[in-house]
């Protein structure tokens, strides 16, 4: 039961808010993870066991470091000077790690194995074959949102050891972090911080919150099913017969992709925090309106950000601060200056971050070759920055000259196309293949001559055009910093009821959903 | 409380939105017949039909809507047919088709093509026992995409009687004894699901009552059929109760051309193939029904009118492809209003 | 402080480092000034900033990082 289908909307959100507005408050935690585990049972079956063992194990690794803590606490109180007292945590710190370093690993062991293993057998194979040996391969079956909970435990245990905040007593609020439910097939990837302490106290369900909630599903359902849904026609159809399709086509495609994913990932995101919102759980944002980014790197602070936010805590900052990193970047900074040790220092802290981006969309060589191309794109933004300057200098133009914005976001906007491009095509051969058809073999005009109207009549195409430019003036509206949303729900009850009946109605009529539409499956869910 | 009586208040208005846009929802008083395209074309043409002058409905799939066309029934034998199945055809979306089509029809006979009586996922037609009677009773829901008729080119599709022609050839040549071989694709399923059975009981108890024969029949196709499957339908059919044809044994004694006759290797008929299936079951239905012939009747002069522009079509349309139709079809619309042009100009 | 206030400056001059406390949450110090500012923290007041340190409250303003930098310092 995916989270935009009408089983979920319509019956079991109403259902868990009604159970849970019902039990007493003590016992709220425990509808939500009922809820929770029911709602995953229906992906995944009985691999809800995992789900449970996971949480299980990440509370236990977390009561652990605390527990050496204490007793480091303890031994330090006998000491007398500060010396001894820094000896002793020392101590017991190596005890703290080896503790997280086994979290860790299991953790990231199952996730590995679940998602890779086949991927690197079949390659390990190849070399092999000329041995004669073989790897076996494995029957794995896809436990939903590994990818997203595995993450979140990781973080969590992380932050303990780091003792940004103590380890959780609650088993269940623990679980439930985890697991909850809107959460669960997409993130976006929480801290233990942003939601617990919401989902466990059992604030009662009010008035103003459903009110939220429902403006924000309705936004996220029309994203998906007027604009989304339509394009996935098109897309599959080009990716998957790109050879019938000349560059112009393929074009046309990377963009309808970027278009649809961007529409289905943050509108089935505002579902889920919608849903959040109607329990008082405010779940932390995920996009920021990617599309006025004005480079690479502002990109990837607006897309997906709680992945962006995750890798950048448990990843990339640990690396700057790693002794290697560091004893690299002072030997370089005496022997080639300043310049080079920040671009050295950069690459060698961003190079796993980007490896660990692309292959946490899944195995194969395309997902790598993705973190690949942003790792370069990224690098390159930093290694240039002094030369751009200079530059702007010298001619005498202001960076912040509007022109000069729209075209920084111009050029963003090709990086992000070509990007997406990799990301769908079925190999990273046949991204390749698309790639230079677009140069070999483009012809604009067939776009109007061959225009697959079986996939996209011209009302879809209407409905698409015109459900992006809503979408783009309310994100731009909200980038100057007018919020239709907080306007709506601060009018007076009239024209707030207006403007949600009309919403609920332009759904109605414009959304692609009825008999003989295929309810299109969530792309995010997937990895 | 008081936010409980708000809550149900926008809930009481928004339901009575939607049926004030339901009632308002007609889309054949507010268009033209060409504009309504798709899944919605024969069900809203069935409507428009004059009461009672249809003999049989067709149901089932794809491979019903290219099997059975009622000009050449007409034609042959003086009945009254109309096809009102879809693609992709589910059980519970077929059950309100039947009662929509007898709003204002008593037909005599109901075919059921078999290929979509073993159609079933569990989610998909769990959703449909909630979905399909709502898009039945509101017709908002029903015909919501039918905004789009006001930026489309209209009647790209042109239906007579739920046929649409194609006459694009696509050879099949794989062996003639296909019933003795398995099925081509492996996934096919070989059995009903109760939910399926429960769905055609509710169809059987409303023919029962409003007198209506129910005739199970397999369309020829070799990608879908061999003796296995048509032997788990004759069996469905035994324990229902209900007659059963199975034109595959009848390739012959129909005179398939197998050259000529498919539109896709074997999954379809083309517009040839469905003259000639349609031709053996006019004969069936005259040996094994009391439908009465027609022809010469002042009521249904319009059946005649129909096949002379329906045999005009079948003329222009000869040598256009499938694969390109939307866009031959539209170089064609184009012709053809030209040509009403000129004739005006003639006048 | 006036030293960290220059290696600031030196990184991005057009900042008001005495008022801004956001630093980190409204991107105005990027994940590679902050590459760069740890690397001369560490080289000016002889600290070790490990990956617990690593948190927007520490580095959101320049008082904070002062603060950072005196706790880091007596340990």
């Amino acid at each position: 039961m995916a989270i935009h289908t009408n089983l979920y909307l319509l019956v079991f959100l109403p259902l868990v808010m009604l159970a849970y507005q019902l039990v007493p408050r003590k016992m709220r935690w425990g509808v939500l993870l009922a809820a929770s585990y029911a709602l995953y049972i229906s992906f995944s079956s009985f691999l809800v066991l995992l789900l449970m063992a996971t949480s299980f194990f990440t509370w236990k690794i977390a009561l652990w470091m605390d527990e050496i803590g204490a007793q480091c606490a303890l031994k330090q109180k006998e000491c007398t000077d500060r010396k001894q007292k820094s000896e002793v945590k020392k101590d017991f710190q190596k005890k703290r790690v080896k503790v997280l370093r086994l979290g860790v690993l299991v953790l990231l062991g199952i996730l590995f194995y679940v998602n890779y293993y086949n991927f690197v057998a079949e390659n390990v194979n190849i070399f092999l074959g000329v041995l004669g040996a073989k790897l076996p391969m494995a029957r794995v079956m896809f436990p939903m949102g590994i990818s997203f909970y595995t993450l979140e435990a990781v973080g969590y245990m992380a932050d303990v050891y780091w003792e940004r905040y103590p380890a959780e007593k609650h088993l269940g609020k623990v679980a439930l972090f985890l697991s909850f439910f809107p959460q669960i097939m997409e993130g976006p990837i929480a801290r233990f911080p942003d939601t617990a302490d919401a989902l466990f106290s059992g604030e009662p369900i009010k008035m103003e919150n459903i009110s939220e909630g429902y403006l924000r599903i309705i936004w996220g359902l029309s994203k998906k099913m007027i604009v989304s849904d339509r394009l996935t026609l098109l897309t599959n159809q080009i990716f998957n017969n790109h050879k019938e399709y000349h560059g112009s086509f393929i074009i046309m495609a990377a963009i309808a992709y970027t278009i649809q994913l961007y529409m289905e990932f943050s509108g089935s995101i505002d579902i889920v925090i919608g849903s959040g919102k109607m329990f008082g759980v405010t779940i932390p944002e995920n996009f920021n309106q990617p599309f006025s980014a004005q480079s690479a790197a502002e990109f990837w602070r607006r897309w997906h950000m709680s992945l962006g936010n995750w890798f950048k805590n448990y990843l990339f900052y640990p690396m700057t601060v790693s002794p290697l990193v560091k004893n690299w970047s002072k030997k370089a900074r005496k022997k080639y200056g300043k310049y080079w040790s920040m671009v050295g220092t950069s690459a060698m802290a961003l190079f796993p971050v980007w490896v660990a981006t692309g292959v946490w969309h899944g195995a194969g060589w395309k997902y790598l070759f993705y973190g690949m191309y942003y790792f370069v794109i990224l690098l390159l933004g930093v290694a240039l920055e002094p030369l751009k300057e200079k530059r702007y200098q010298k001619l005498g133009i202001d960076p912040n000259a509007p022109w000069l914005k729209t075209l920084r976001i111009l050029k963003t906007w090709v990086i992000i196309f070509t990007g997406e491009l990799f990301f769908n095509a079925k190999t990273l051969t046949i991204g390749f293949e698309m790639f230079f058809s677009i140069f070999g073999n483009f012809h604009i005009s067939s776009i109007w001559k061959y225009w697959p109207y079986d996939l996209l009549s011209e009302g879809d195409v209407c409905a698409i055009i015109g459900g992006s430019i809503i979408v783009w003036i309310i994100g731009f509206l909200k980038e100057h910093g007018w919020d239709a949303r907080e306007k709506i729900l601060h009018a007076s009850t009239p024209a707030r009821w207006s403007v949600f009946l009309a919403c609920a109605f332009a759904l109605l009529l414009f959304g692609a959903y009825g008999t003989g539409y295929q309810p299109v499956d969530l792309i995010y869910a997937g990895f | 409380m008081k936010n409980i009586t708000k809550l149900i208040l926008f809930c009481g208005i928004f339901l009575a939105l939607l049926m004030i846009f339901s009632l308002m929802m007609k889309p054949q008083k507010w268009f033209d017949d060409k504009l309504i395209q798709n899944r919605d074309a024969r069900y809203v043409q069935v409507t428009e039909q004059p009461e009672n002058t249809i003999d049989v409905l067709n149901l089932g799939d794809s491979l019903s809507l290219c099997t059975f066309n009622g000009m050449d029934l007409w034609r042959e034998q003086g009945f009254t047919g109309f096809n009102i199945g879809a693609d992709g055809l589910r059980m519970a979306e077929s059950y309100y088709s039947i009662l929509n089509a007898c709003k204002k029809q008593n037909p005599k006979v109901l075919l059921i093509e078999s290929l979509y009586l073993f159609r079933y996922s569990l989610g998909d037609d769990t959703q449909m026992l909630l979905s399909q009677p709502i898009y039945y009773r509101v017709p908002f829901l029903k015909y919501h995409n039918i905004w789009k008729s006001l930026v489309e080119i209209p009647g790209v599709m042109i239906y007579h009687k739920g046929y649409t022609i194609n006459e694009h050839i696509w050879s099949y040549d794989g062996p003639d004894n296909y019933m003795d071989l398995e099925l081509e694709d492996k996934n096919q399923r070989f059995t009903f699901s109760w939910l399926n059975r429960m769905w055609f009981h509710r169809i059987q108890k409303y023919c029962e009552e409003n007198g209506i024969k129910i005739i199970i029949y397999s369309a020829i196709s070799p990608m879908n059929y061999n003796q296995k499957r048509v032997d788990a339908v004759a069996q469905f059919a035994r324990e229902e109760n209900v007659e059963y044809l199975d034109l595959n044994q009848h390739v012959q004694e129909i005179g398939i051309d197998w050259m000529r006759d498919t539109n896709d290797a074997g999954d379809h008929m083309n517009y040839h193939g469905c003259k000639k299936v349609t031709a053996f079951i006019g004969k069936y239905l005259k040996e094994n029904t009391d439908l009465v012939d027609h022809r010469g009747d002042p009521a249904y002069q319009d059946w005649d009118e129909e096949l002379v522009a329906f045999d005009q079509l079948v003329k222009d349309m000869d040598g256009i492809s499938f694969a390109d139709i939307y866009n031959q079809k539209r170089k064609y619309l184009k012709q053809l209003k030209q040509r009403e042009r000129e004739s005006k100009r003639r006048r | 402080m006036e030293e960290l206030l220059e290696i600031l400056r030196d990184i991005d001059d057009s900042v008001d480092y005495e008022k801004e406390t956001a630093l980190i949450d409204d991107h105005i110090l990027d994940s590679f000034g902050i590459i760069t500012l740890i690397g001369e923290i560490e080289e000016t007041f002889d600290i070790e900033v490990d990956a617990a340190e690593m948190t927007p409250e520490n580095f959101n303003s320049a008082q904070a990082m002062w603060k950072m930098i005196q706790r880091l310092q007596e340990n």
